[in-house]
């Protein structure tokens, strides 16, 4: 079965990582910016981060025939730092009409400070101004649920904002019910200990439906697995779910989502040796 | 609620899943308590959050992982950002 990560941190992941994923079925990954594992210095380190995930990324990708979609931002972690986040939310503008960039992400709080709140405000007013889609980060393990509901709290305030164009990332059984009774989309993220397993995962899906929610590897610098979206396939078999049913939520449902963006310029599998060889007749 | 198997059947399939995760709490539990100063893990809040943790899931009902998570999530005020509350 064909899947999309709609969340992988790529950057922090080796090329064979790429091949093992199109190998079990991967067409396309979308990729946040986030922490860089150190805090940055300076709004230029992130100039260079921005002109990885926009130009080299997508390259290292299209070697093992995946797609690559991505989002910019300052992520939550160096928020603290309102000084540089602001340079980098007026930075960000240079990249916004770059193939491939989906919109603003992943943006959200860390460890639901002041400081956090204002930048993701800011970042939000970037996305309305600029007419993107936002992806959001929610906070690990205690601070979820508070950073959750403070999120959707924010995300309200703004009359602005499209439920429907906002992806809500990392939810679990405490958080997804306030996530899409707001009308956000949703995300559940595949790890081995901090988030959800992929059984857990088949559960929400049978208690919260199939409809906007998809699963991603989130894969990154600490312990994950960038094929966990096949693991959460095989948990459906198992349980019985129809082919259908898993694919709208590994597929189509992000191929949904991210169709929000102008510059989601996706090539469905099933046509992309067609286009190849268009693309190659006209050379 | 859209689950494809019955109740005995998904029993049957996490029946050994369940007793191994049993099995490795207990002896996580029981390696903290055969180690030196023990006791003083008994007044850190972390135990006592796995303690209600232990005891909810002795409970009969639904939505128990949604409750377990709340036990381990700092609590939220409704209102934190009216503007009377952030000035």
């Amino acid at each position: 079965m064909y899947f999309f990560d709609p969340h992988v941190h790529m950057i922090s992941r080796v090329t064979d990582d790429y091949e093992r994923m199109a190998r079990m079925g991967c067409v396309g990954v979308s990729e946040p910016a986030f922490w860089a594992g150190f805090d940055r210095g300076s709004v230029d380190g992130f100039r260079d981060y921005f002109r990885q995930l926009t130009e080299f990324e997508p390259t290292r990708a299209g070697w093992s025939g995946v797609q690559h979609f991505t989002w910019l931002c300052i992520n939550a972690k160096e928020a603290e730092n309102v000084e540089l986040s602001r340079e980098v939310i007026a930075m960000i503008p240079e990249f916004l009409g770059n193939p491939g960039v989906l919109g603003i992400g992943e943006i959200g709080l860390n460890k639901n400070t002041k400081n956090e709140c204002t930048i993701f405000r800011e970042h939000v007013d970037l996305a309305m101004k600029t007419n993107e889609q936002i992806l959001i980060h929610t906070p690990h393990l205690d601070d979820k649920l508070k950073g959750t509901r403070m999120i959707i709290d924010m995300l309200l305030e703004d009359d602005r904002v499209d439920p429907n164009r906002v992806l809500i990332d990392h939810v679990e059984e405490h958080t997804v019910g306030a996530a899409r009774e707001e009308g956000f989309w949703c995300a559940m993220t595949l790890y081995p200990v901090t988030k959800c397993t992929p059984s857990r995962a088949a559960d929400i899906i049978e208690m919260y439906g199939d409809d906007r929610i998809m699963v991603n590897s989130a894969g990154d610098w600490g312990p994950s697995n960038p094929t966990a979206v096949p693991d959460f396939i095989m948990e459906m078999r198992r349980r019985g779910h129809s082919e259908k049913k898993i694919k709208k939520i590994v597929y189509d449902n992000p191929v949904e989502f991210f169709s929000g963006s102008d510059r989601f310029e996706f090539t469905p599998p099933d046509t992309l040796w067609e286009t190849s060889r268009a693309a190659a007749d006209t050379d | 609620m859209d689950s494809q198997q019955s109740a005995p059947e998904v029993f049957d399939q996490v029946y050994l899943d369940i007793r191994a995760r049993v099995l490795q709490v207990a002896a996580s539990l029981d390696r903290i308590d055969r180690s030196e100063d023990a006791e003083t893990v008994q007044e850190d809040r972390r135990r006592s959050l796995i303690q209600q943790g232990l005891e909810l899931l002795c409970r009969p009902g639904l939505n128990r992982a949604e409750q377990i998570q709340v036990i381990f999530s700092d609590p939220y005020q409704s209102g934190w950002n009216a503007p009377e509350a952030t000035e």
